[in-house]
């Protein structure tokens, strides 16, 4: 197990679907060398068939004995999509622009047109991904090269690129199906959390650049971060699928926030609420009932008293405060391993608590270690 | 698809070695590593290193050193002006990161960061796309053949010189027939500024970008004498009720977006009234779908609702409003003080015209209201023995004395909302009465409301009225500054950027209308009488029939041709000017996009002699040019950008360090200075020096004419006259940027050295207050000097307008707040609506062709279809389906969704139409028309300008569709 946890929290009610962290990430790691295809951060609109297609039925993770499940390796084509490309070039030869395949599947292509009876009870939402950075990742547990590998420092799950074969069990192993098969390097790749990112004082790209300010990243052991406050002090932020037995750890506050139904005659029903419950119980769970009565109660108050620390949590006053990074953290691991600490490009996200104090880390087994502390 | 073999998990680890071992000897990869035991990747993994130090260098690349880093934005006309620190390796850029600065204003409200969207950040792409235009070319085919050979800059310039010079010295062409023009593609305080200041130098003429592009808001003119006004987003997170009236803020206005949904976190209702259902209306506490175009209507049944349920504020509408102005009951003409005094005094007669008088609820006599347009006393302010009284009618004697009945503008507001009840609306808005109820009294009642008008209401032949009627909202219930009000686009105060662009008065630009000169351009009279039937106008316009409002507006077309009417005008513009140029100058336009109907295309080209086309990317327009510039882009120029107002920051635009430029591509100062070059040399020929001075009304040159033999010196600022002025020096985008941060005293006291160290940025100061304070610890918004300080409007009243007495507004039966149905034919044939709004995937026809963005949409065009009815014609989704009416046709994919009425088709606008099948774009079945409310002009504060134009409209075709065999 690793020593301390990255996790990262999206507030689904504040996601408004713009892309821009998909774009972010793909910028900073998939525009290029066999991983144009991929997308270490999509966002779908829910209910939809999501991205890669159905991924969830196509198997993966683990059942409640532990043992890990058959899954299905997505085809480019058909689930995943073609990156096409465009004649740009003949544009000036007074062209029409086309594309070069056919267009017939992309990591977007329900994008908002949900579900239900327009306009009683239509509804959507949408639901950002990433790499879950499993406690226990069903890709490592498939892998029989065993180069699937946590990190010791932070818990990112990544790929041994020097030993990896390109077998390609991950992909069926993981059940959300956020690995991917690299064909010009014939090895698998996947979202990293953007860790070299992280260790140099920036956020992850897709949440240090997302608009919507719905995404949390911090330490579970840091009592002061937002991501511990969201997940285990308020317990409004869940994890995706669990039942697949991975333990995740990117967390999402369930979409609690859609507009009143109405019924035949057009006439508003009442305290109704669009999204199905049942549908949000699938996703997240039955604890998913506490979260949305803890969400609507602060909500309450906040409308009538003016307070409510989860509200302050979620709100976000600044920017800057949605995350907590340890740079003085990962100096000391660096050390340790006998490489060049990285000094920080940027300072303003580094307010984790070992990084505030600056006093010593102590490297035992587990979260919550005793060092550190609150200010 | 493959299927992996149900393996228990312990036994995946012990097979994990043979099933290597079968992969290897099928000749596959293998392992250069030595063999290493992993008991379990989960604990103290061996190998981190290998892979670890493979990101870390990707990202180290990508990053480059933090010194180089430039700083952009991305203006082009989605107004969201962010701030982005542009990463950079070895003089390439490599990617964009907000840059995440910003101050915070308020500790208690939330920041502007990360401000950006999904479009700029991906900039960095479409930058070495390869639709750039990398070279000057010149044309050797047909146009739109697409034959070109590289030219010089030297070569090109002269030719487009050339044709600027003989257009010019033509006696029978001159300035009229010259445009110079600057699209939306390019919004900015420093770049903008050079083709503006060309296009005034030489008399050439220019319309209004909002008005073209339905952007403008002319019912908010009507009100306030403003169009732009509202607030910083950071408002929205301090209201009781936000209204998203028309509007799709998490898809148009991603960057303020998060401000909506946090006011929600801290307490507000949002309500969104839009016909489909959108990425805005899935978190909101209420949406109405609304039957499209019908806002103006359901907007005069909130007003019923408000004034049978006495919900609004008598006290606030005596001081803020004309409700109280007197008006003759048979003329429906106001009360002006010509009307109950003589002069002789000329002067004074036209002041007279412009003086009110309300009825003194205290003495029961006519008082004339202070504060009015033509009223010595500048205040709102009233003596305490002065109550105007907002109901009643009497009988008053005037100057000829002759008895006239007069009544209050409240009173003709009440009988006219009679018809609107919720009830009686209910069949044309789609919207339960109790609805309606209940958004009248989330409007009324609480503290603070902002109902915010999205860009698609003025896309409808009526929408004037909508923004118009949704203001009257705001007047009833008492919202100015801190109660909230009407939000378009609220617009900082910016001093002294007249430096850039203009000459002090010595030459001034020839503006035409936007709506009108694209539709004369165009030839939209054609579409406009074969489109629409008597039917249709007759219910658009008051029950005029076709034939005679093509009558009418065939005199005030007449009027405007060249500006005629308006050289003639002793007191300001009366109609809407336009000019029919055969030779252009055009930059960052896509026209032939924009414009409704193929038809424009067709006139266009056929009038324009030689037409030049600037720009950085290949679009629809630049296809069909004569000669083409290319233009540098975002990341590789010096720039300033602060309007419109969503925030209080003007970015910065400074290259990364030792960029390497892009083919040959020029920012615009310095392309516009080398093109005045030439065209000064060209002046100064022999053969040409005799016929160099180009004479033009003193309206538009004050010495009667243009010098071209100067013309670079001038464009410079280095002839004698502004040498001796002392005015600043230009000529390049950093000489630009540095002359404006000199100039506009909203800048002070920033250089931009401080503002690339603090991150790109700076802060405006308070000299940018319009009408409220801008306040360093509060978000803005408008009308605070007049709820506290009393200080009157830009209006004929000096309040917010409920009256205008224009004969055309009256025979309109629209003098005061009205609703009024659509122009969109109401045939069976065709039953659908296309509605095509403000994009999430692109700015306008910006970044339309992104790779980068296509793959997160459908590749090509594609229209939301409502699932049920497209599936009654048997249309799956990814279809191709044809959408056709009596003009015109188009393809686009289906696109299958819940979230489109089933009434409507919804599809994001912008597409170039060479992105369609067989180049026919959407705009094939959108028909043209003119609203005479917009028409009207020369009254009161509706005199033609960057106020007062008026919209192109988009949605008023109908159509229908069908699943294609192509």
């Amino acid at each position: 197990m690793s020593k301390r946890q990255l996790a990262m929290v999206m507030d689904l009610n504040k996601c408004i679907g713009c892309q821009t962290c998909t774009v972010a990430c793909k910028t900073q790691w998939t525009n290029r060398n066999g991983r144009e295809y991929m997308y270490w951060n999509n966002v779908e609109t829910y209910p939809g068939t999501g991205y890669p297609k159905n991924w969830m039925d196509l198997g993966g993770g683990f059942d409640a004995a532990g043992d890990l499940q058959p899954g299905v390796i997505p085809n480019l084509e058909a689930d995943y999509g073609v990156p096409w490309d465009y004649n740009y070039d003949a544009l000036a030869g007074g062209a029409s622009f086309e594309p070069n395949v056919e267009p017939t599947w992309g990591p977007n292509w329900d994008e908002d047109e949900g579900d239900g009876v327009f306009p009683q009870d239509n509804y959507f939402f949408y639901l950002p991904r990433i790499c879950n950075h499993c406690t226990n990742p069903g890709c490592l547990s498939a892998c029989p090269r065993d180069a699937i590998f946590k990190r010791e420092e932070d818990g990112v799950v990544l790929v041994d690129l020097d030993r990896c074969q390109g077998y390609r069990y991950c992909i069926a192993g993981c059940p959300y199906k956020k690995i991917y098969f690299n064909p010009k390097i014939s090895k698998s790749e996947k979202c990293i959390l953007c860790f070299p990112r992280v260790e140099q004082g920036l956020p992850p790209a897709c949440a240090q650049q997302c608009v919507g300010r719905i995404r949390f990243v911090g330490f579970l052991d840091d009592e002061e971060s937002q991501v511990y406050k969201l997940v285990h002090k308020y317990k409004v932020a869940l994890g995706l699928r669990s039942d697949y037995g991975t333990q995740p750890n990117v967390y999402y506050v369930p979409p609690t926030e859609s507009p009143v139904k109405f019924d035949a005659e057009g006439k508003i029903i009442e305290g109704s609420d669009r999204i199905p419950v049942e549908e949000l119980e699938k996703l997240f769970g039955p604890e998913v009932h506490d979260a949305i009565k803890t969400l609507k109660s602060e909500m309450k108050k906040r409308k009538e008293t003016g307070e409510s620390e989860l509200m302050d949590l979620l709100i976000a006053y600044q920017h800057a405060d949605m995350f907590r990074l340890d740079n003085t953290y990962y100096q000391k691991v660096a050390k340790e391993k006998g490489l060049n600490p990285l000094a920080p490009v940027d300072t303003r996200y580094i307010a984790g608590k070992y990084t505030k104090t600056g006093h010593s880390i102590n490297f035992t087994h587990g979260a919550g270690s005793t060092a550190g502390g609150h200010h | 698809m493959t299927k992996v073999m149900n393996n228990k998990r312990r036994n995946f680890l012990k097979i994990s070695g043979m099933t290597a071992a079968l992969v290897a000897s099928q000749g596959s990869l293998f392992a250069k590593t030595q063999v290493m035991s992993v008991e379990n990747g989960k604990d103290d993994y061996p190998n981190t290193n290998y892979t670890e130090t493979m990101y870390r260098n990707e990202f180290a690349f990508t990053y480059g050193k933090k010194e180089e880093h430039g700083f952009a934005y991305h203006c082009v006309n989605c107004q969201g002006n962010c701030a982005w620190e542009v990463w950079s390796h070895n003089g390439v850029i490599t990617r964009e990161n907000q840059s995440a600065r910003y101050p915070v204003i308020n500790a208690k409200i939330p920041d502007f960061n990360p401000r950006g969207c999904n479009k700029g950040v991906q900039h960095s792409q479409v930058m070495y796309q390869k639709d750039r235009i990398l070279y000057p070319m010149v044309r050797v085919g047909e146009r739109g053949e697409g034959k070109w050979r590289r030219a010089s800059w030297d070569e090109a310039a002269e030719i487009v010189c050339q044709n600027i010079f003989d257009t010019l010295s033509d006696p029978e062409r001159g300035p009229d027939k010259l445009m110079v023009h600057a699209g939306t593609g390019l919004l900015t305080e420093g770049r903008r500024g050079a083709p503006l200041r060309f296009s005034t130098q030489l008399g050439a003429n220019r319309i209004y970008p909002s008005s073209y592009l339905g952007d403008m808001f002319s019912g908010a003119a009507i009100a306030y004498g403003e169009g732009n006004l509202g607030c910083t987003w950071d408002f929205m997170y301090t209201v009781d009720t936000a209204v998203m009236w028309g509007g799709n803020p998490s898809v148009s206005r991603i960057p303020d977006a998060h401000f909506v949904w946090e006011g929600k976190y801290n307490g507000a209702k949002i309500i969104v009234i839009t016909p489909e259902f959108n990425a805005t209306a899935k978190s909101a506490d209420l949406w109405i779908p609304i039957k499209a175009g019908s806002d103006n209507i359901l907007a005069m049944s909130v007003i019923q609702v408000i004034l049978e349920e006495k919900l609004y504020k008598p006290e606030f509408m005596k001081v803020y409003t004309d409700l109280s102005f007197l008006v003759d009951t048979k003329t429906q003409k106001m009360i002006r003080r010509n009307d109950m005094e003589h002069t002789e005094n000329k002067e004074d007669h036209h002041k007279w015209d412009e003086q009110f008088y309300c009825m003194n609820a205290m003495d029961n006599t006519p008082y004339l209201m202070p504060g009015t347009e033509g009223h010595d006393k500048r205040t709102l302010r009233l003596p305490d023995n002065v109550k105007p009284a907002l109901e009643g009618r009497w009988t008053i004697t005037d100057v000829h004395g002759q008895k006239r009945e007069v009544t209050t503008v409240f009173e003709l507001l009440k009988h006219s909302a009679t018809q609107f009840s919720p009830e009686k609306t209910e069949k044309i808005t789609g919207v339960h009465p109790d609805t309606v109820r209940l958004l009248a009294r989330d409007i009324a009642i609480p503290k603070v409301v902002e109902i915010t008008t999205g860009f698609s209401l003025n896309k409808y032949f009526n929408g004037m009225m909508t923004i118009w009627n949704v203001a009257s909202i705001c007047g009833l219930t008492g919202r100015m500054g801190p109660y909230g009000g009407l939000n378009t686009e609220n617009e900082f105060q910016l001093s002294g950027l007249g430096a850039l662009s203009g000459f002090s008065g010595k030459y001034a630009p020839r503006f035409g209308s936007g709506f009108v000169g694209e539709f004369m351009n165009g030839n939209g009279m054609k579409t406009f009488k074969q489109y629409f039937n008597d039917e249709d106008v007759r219910r658009a316009q008051n029950g005029m029939s076709k034939e005679e409002y093509i009558t009418v507006l065939e005199e005030m077309l007449a009027a405007g041709e060249n500006g005629k009417a308006n050289m003639e005008s002793e007191h300001g513009n009366v109609v809407k000017p336009w000019w029919l140029p055969t030779t252009a100058l055009i930059v960052a336009d896509s026209t032939f996009r924009r414009n409704k109907a193929s038809e424009y295309r067709n006139a266009f080209l056929k009038r324009m002699d030689f037409w030049a086309y600037v720009d950085y990317r290949m679009s629809e327009a630049a296809q069909y040019a004569d000669v083409l510039l290319p233009a540098k882009s975002h990341y590789e120029v010096y720039d300033l950008r602060t309007s419109p107002g969503y925030h209080r920051f003007t970015n910065l635009a400074q290259p990364v360090a030792n960029i390497k430029n892009v083919g040959e591509a020029k920012d615009e100062w310095s392309m516009f200075t080398f093109l005045a070059k030439k065209l000064e040399e060209i002046a100064n020929r022999p053969e040409n020096i005799a016929k160099a001075k180009i004479k033009d009304d003193k309206r538009y040159a004050r010495p009667g004419y243009h010098d071209l033999t100067i013309f670079h010196k001038e464009y410079t600022n280095t002839d004698e006259e502004s040498e001796g002025e002392g005015e600043v020096y230009l000529g390049t985008d950093k000489m630009a940027v540095q002359a404006a941060l000199e100039k506009c005293a909203q800048y002070e006291p920033w250089t931009m050295e401080k503002m690339y160290k603090v991150g790109g940025f700076l802060l405006i100061n308070d000299k940018a207050a319009q009408t409220s304070p801008l306040y360093s610890d509060k978000p803005y918004n408008s009308n605070e000097f007049h709820l506290y300080k009393f200080e009157p409007m830009h209006t004929i009243s000096g309040r917010q307008t409920f009256y205008v007495d224009h004969d055309m507004f009256i025979r309109m039966g629209a003098a005061t707040n009205t609703g009024m149905e659509g122009i969109r034919p109401q045939r069976k044939e065709y039953p659908y609506v296309l509605m095509t709004p403000h994009a999430r995937w692109s700015i306008h026809s910006n970044y339309k062709t992104s790779r980068t963005l296509l793959r997160l949409q459908r590749g090509v065009p594609a229209v939301a279809l409502n699932r049920v009815v497209a599936e009654k014609k048997g249309i799956k989704d990814g279809d191709t389906i044809r959408v056709y009416n009596s003009l015109g046709e188009f393809y686009a994919m289906a696109k299958l969704s819940s979230s489109s009425p089933a009434d409507g088709l919804v599809m994001e606008h912008g597409w170039e139409p060479y992105m369609y099948k067989f180049n026919k774009g959407h705009n094939e079945v959108v028909p043209t028309s003119l609203n005479l409310l917009e028409m009207a002009d020369g009254w009161g504060h509706l005199k033609f300008g960057g106020l007062w134009d008026g919209n192109q409209y988009a949605y008023d075709g109908a159509v229908n569709y069908e699943k294609a065999n192509v």
